[in-house]
């Protein structure tokens, strides 16, 4: 029964239970005295428990075990929440995702934890291993030949769905062939006056002694304290049996008073503190659905066919100029977009599901570095396709860590040139037209241009008269071969763990810069495309061929200037709003030999604030652009994102707005480098 | 018509498992993922049996017994309710409020299936 | 090469799709043949190569079509009515792709006897190096035999080049 889809189910759970038992933990260090998010560490610790006991995870559930006694201590006041009692937990957090894992590390570590947890919230009375009690009775030397069991069974018996004939059964089983089952009708009332869901019927069971009092007791042990109940031991010799020193209890029909009370206010107590749950720490288990990826690709997929489907339903019709036709597919229209919406909007997921670790990774830097600073997240809703998020967790932990180690100064050195004590780190994200822009900000030391240029003229990475750009020198960190360990500290600047991050950043098909003050800190940008599967496309000809725009990143659309008409050269150069913009002749780099039109038209499009002109033979008009990913023969062309599907059947290439700017950039220094 | 239960418990993993060991013997299970969700299942039909876990956010375990049992509908119906052996005071609690009887976490798939015959037959 | 690398060629050989480029025939075993079509509108793609003829649309699957004529060396004859696409789907680099050959004929459907498997000879052949896994006899004429994989691997690596821009 522990098939892969349940073993999966388990894992998705224990990972959602882990992120908010860390969650709570560092919330729980902020604001100690918030008994809300005890409660909720307190609950996913016990579910973990729970669950992972019931998936085999043993040493786990053991010590989890101990790990929800020190909270037990907090929740009952016994013990206050410190910062110590936090850094241990947090280590104790580790340990079981270490055990979740699979992993087997030493058994010292449960101890040594255990202790420190328990020194953490020292005063807790050691938990009280509730083992359920057993009364186990020792029997008397003399050897019992029988039992005499005399039982009513409690009143509202049936009310809560009580089967008396199944108690029977079960005592027949346990006592055997010889059990013996007489009714006592001593209470019966008329039957004018009988209630229907009470019992009246008492039983006298007799039992063979083999059998122990407590396998006897705990037939009824849940309904011990509301029901009577006698139970005497016949002895083979004849021994006054009444008065045996067995605990007979007999308890008055009435709800035992003893142990209701006490179970009563302790109740609504216990009720009052988990009633207001801290709705964020819950994960909405009732609002999710988890769905494995590749479903939702394939619903995608075939949402796609249907928008392509649907253009050349509407190509048709507007041929066929027939009115009734063409108002039917306008509705199919207006579905298959908003289908698309929804589904794309599947496969979004925020950036805050990866929020977690870095609140995590970050204060454990200010544990290790002895800085202090103040993690700062803004605009964690921001959205993106969920494995665009998976692969920007190590470039951005690297990041961040780099931040801290490199960037920010220690109290002394932030004292003296006058910052406040406190640093900041801060991670944004936002959207921006057809991109996700994140950036990692911090107000640190800078990184120092000079010494990064000299450091990459050493390496062989740059000459000594390379005339790059600022970012380009500062980006240099990126690039492998850059830093050693030694060199890092000399710089005070930074070795980034390149392959790292430039590498992913790259795969996602985004950008990286870097701008950075010395003395005041740094910024790190990442621009990645919103990879979404259907667009909004501006149709272009370029030659004989028609080419898709993402229309977002489209900012104008202007006849072809005069001064560019006669042109053939691949790349120019216009001004446009007092601002120089790079201009690619498309027709040149695609296909040289058609012919121009007569009617050419440059369409400026933008990304990182930077534009480039694209001089089209054609424009077309616009389309829904369903994406399709180029194989492997084509994927290395940067300059195409991928193709789709017109509406007459035929291929088109999408164009990659984001390496057309970057074309246009070196377009743009190559001629400034000529022009001087 | 096959006899019908139903568990009440946020954990999707416990779910899960009650919804598998007992579907293969024949029982039809549903499964309601917090104490708010299962009152309203359980006031809406009539189920041969009730599990539920102690341990949820919104409404523990023992709450959503009382207020299944403050419903009329509730009369006869048995409730089975889940707990880890350091919840003491609890059964008794569990006990008042109108269950009929207890299961310990974690719990063995056999275990399972032996209450439910027991308690829904 | 020895007759026993050929042992996981041998067993293909019983069915095989026998094809026409530049003059040369050809055959490819049809355990990686999908289909066969005749040539769609073809939108070609700028700065990819002469290996790539472009890209095709079949039933909604956009499909890259290569062209093996300027590997091979062979004059680029014109499109006709009886030139073909052979969709190849094979594992390449751990990853499955399905791609699209032009012929400029297709013969049959056939097999290939064993025996009359020989290496590429080494000197003297238009046949690059790596490009075929072996040669054999079929009708009465040489069969070469392309190594799809090695071919495809190659192409994939190769850098574009973007006229003019740099």
């Amino acid at each position: 029964m522990m098939d892969a889809e349940t073993q999966e189910i388990f894992r998705q759970e224990a990972e959602a239970l882990m992120e908010a038992l860390q969650e709570g933990l560092l919330v729980l260090k902020e604001t100690p005295d918030d008994l809300e998010v005890v409660a909720g560490v307190f609950r996913a610790l016990h579910t973990i428990k729970g669950t992972g006991a019931m998936f085999g995870f043993s040493r786990l559930a053991s010590f989890v075990h101990n790990f929800e006694a020190a909270f037990e201590a907090v929740r009952s006041g016994n013990a206050v929440v410190t910062p110590e009692l936090i850094n241990v937990a947090l280590t104790a957090y580790d340990l079981i995702a270490e055990l979740l894992e699979g992993g087997e590390p030493d058994l010292a570590k449960d101890e040594e934890l255990t202790a420190a947890l328990a020194a953490a919230t020292s005063g807790e009375a050691p938990a009280a291993s509730a083992a359920p009690a057993t009364s186990e009775a020792t029997t008397a030397p003399a050897e019992i030949q029988e039992w005499d069991l005399q039982f009513r069974l409690p009143p509202d018996f049936m009310e809560i769905g009580g089967n008396p004939i199944a108690m029977l059964d079960e005592l027949r089983e346990l006592g055997g062939e010889t059990t013996i089952v007489r009714p006592l009708t001593d209470r019966l009332p008329s039957i004018a006056q009988m209630d229907t869901k009470v019992i009246y019927t008492g039983w006298q069971v007799i039992l063979p002694g083999s059998i122990k009092e407590s396998a006897i007791r705990d037939v009824f042990m849940f309904h011990e304290d509301q029901m009577e109940l006698s139970l005497a031991a016949i002895h083979a010799e004849p021994v006054a049996s009444a008065a045996e020193p067995e605990p007979a209890a007999t308890a008055a029909p009435a709800p035992a008073p003893a142990t209701a009370p006490e179970a009563t206010p302790a109740q609504p107590e216990a009720a009052a503190k988990e009633a207001p749950k801290a709705a964020k720490a819950a994960p909405a288990a009732v609002a999710q659905l988890r769905v494995a990826a590749d479903r939702v690709d394939l619903i995608m997929d075939r949402v796609g066919e249907l928008v392509i489907a649907e253009a050349r339903l509407a190509a048709i019709a507007n041929q066929l100029e027939n009115e009734a036709l063409l108002g039917v597919v306008e509705d199919i229209q207006r579905l298959a977009l908003g289908l698309r919406d929804s589904t794309m909007a599947l496969r979004m997921t925020p950036l805050s599901s990866i929020m977690g670790r870095f609140r995590r990774l970050s204060h454990d830097l200010a544990e290790t570095t002895g800085k202090s600073f103040d993690f700062i997240v803004e605009g964690e809703e921001t959205e993106l396709d969920k494995t665009v998020v998976e692969k920007l967790t190590d470039p951005l932990v690297h990041m961040i860590r780099n931040s801290v180690d490199h960037g920010l100064e220690g109290p002394e050195d932030r004292a003296a040139s006058g910052k406040p004590e406190r640093g900041v780190v801060k991670l944004s994200a936002r959207h921006a037209g057809a991109e996700v822009v994140i950036e990692i900000i911090d107000d640190g030391r800078g990184m120092n241009e000079e010494a990064i240029r000299k450091r990459a003229i050493e390496r062989g990475l740059l000459t000594e008269d390379s005339d790059v750009s600022r970012s380009d020198v500062l980006k240099m960190v990126l690039e492998p071969g850059f830093s050693t360990a030694a060199a890092v500290t000399a710089l005070s600047g930074r070795g980034v763990g390149a392959d790292v991050v430039k590498q992913a950043i790259e795969a996602l098909n985004g950008t990286i810069e870097i701008a950075s003050e010395p003395g005041e800190g740094t910024v790190f940008t990442l621009r990645l495309p919103l990879t979404l599967a259907i667009i909004e496309g501006l149709l272009i000809g370029v030659g004989t061929e028609r080419y898709a725009l993402p229309l977002l990143s489209v900012e104008q659309i202007l006849e072809l200037p005069e001064e560019l008409a006669g042109g053939t050269s691949a790349t120019d150069v216009i001004e446009l709003n007092n601002e120089l913009v790079p201009v690619l002749r498309l027709r040149q780099v695609f296909n040289p030999d058609a012919s121009a039109s007569t009617h050419q038209k440059i369409v400026i499009v933008g990304a990182n604030d930077t534009r480039v002109g694209l001089v089209v033979d054609e424009i077309i008009g616009t389309n829904q652009t369903v994406i399709k990913q180029l194989s492997p023969l084509h994927s290395r062309l940067k300059i195409f994102s991928g193709a789709t599907i017109l509406g007459d059947g035929c291929v088109a290439l999408i164009l990659d707005v984001i390496h057309l700017v970057s074309l246009g950039q070196k377009i743009e220094q190559r001629l400034k480098g000529t022009a001087a | 018509m096959s006899k019908e239960i139903l568990i009440v418990d946020d954990s999707p993993s416990v779910r899960r498992m009650v919804s598998m060991t007992l579907q293969q013997a024949g029982y039809a299970v549903t499964e309601a993922v917090d104490g708010a969700k299962g009152l309203e299942a359980a006031k809406a039909h009539r189920y041969a049996m009730v599990i539920t876990d102690q341990n949820m956010p919104n409404m523990t375990g023992l709450e959503f017994i009382q207020a299944y049992r403050a419903d009329p509908s509730s009369s006869g119906v048995p409730i089975i309710f889940l707990s880890t052996e350091s919840e003491g005071g609890l059964k008794e609690a569990a006990r008042a409020a109108g269950a009929l009887g207890w299961m310990v976490k974690p719990f063995e798939q056999e275990q399972l299936l032996a209450v439910v015959k027991k308690v829904a037959g | 090469m020895t007759k026993k690398t050929y042992a996981d060629l041998i067993p293909r050989l019983n069915s095989v799709v026998a094809f026409e480029m530049g003059g040369e025939k050809m055959v490819l075993p049809t355990d990686v043949l999908r289909e066969v079509l005749e040539l769609p509108t073809l939108t070609p793609v700028p700065c990819a190569g002469d290996f790539s003829a472009g890209l095709i649309n079949i039933r909604g699957v956009v499909l890259p079509v290569a062209d093996w004529r300027p590997l091979f060396g062979m004059p680029l004859k014109a499109a006709d009515r009886e030139t073909r696409i052979l969709i190849i789907e094979t594992s390449v680099n751990e990853q499955t792709m399905t791609v699209g050959v032009i012929a400029e004929k297709v013969h049959a459907i056939t097999e290939i006897e064993p025996d009359t498997l020989r290496p590429v000879p080494a000197v003297g052949t238009r046949w690059p190096t790596g490009t075929l896994l072996a040669m054999a006899r079929w009708n009465d004429a040489f069969v070469a035999i392309p190594d799809v994989v090695s071919i495809f691997e190659n192409q994939i690596s190769q850098e574009p080049q973007l006229v003019g821009a740099e």
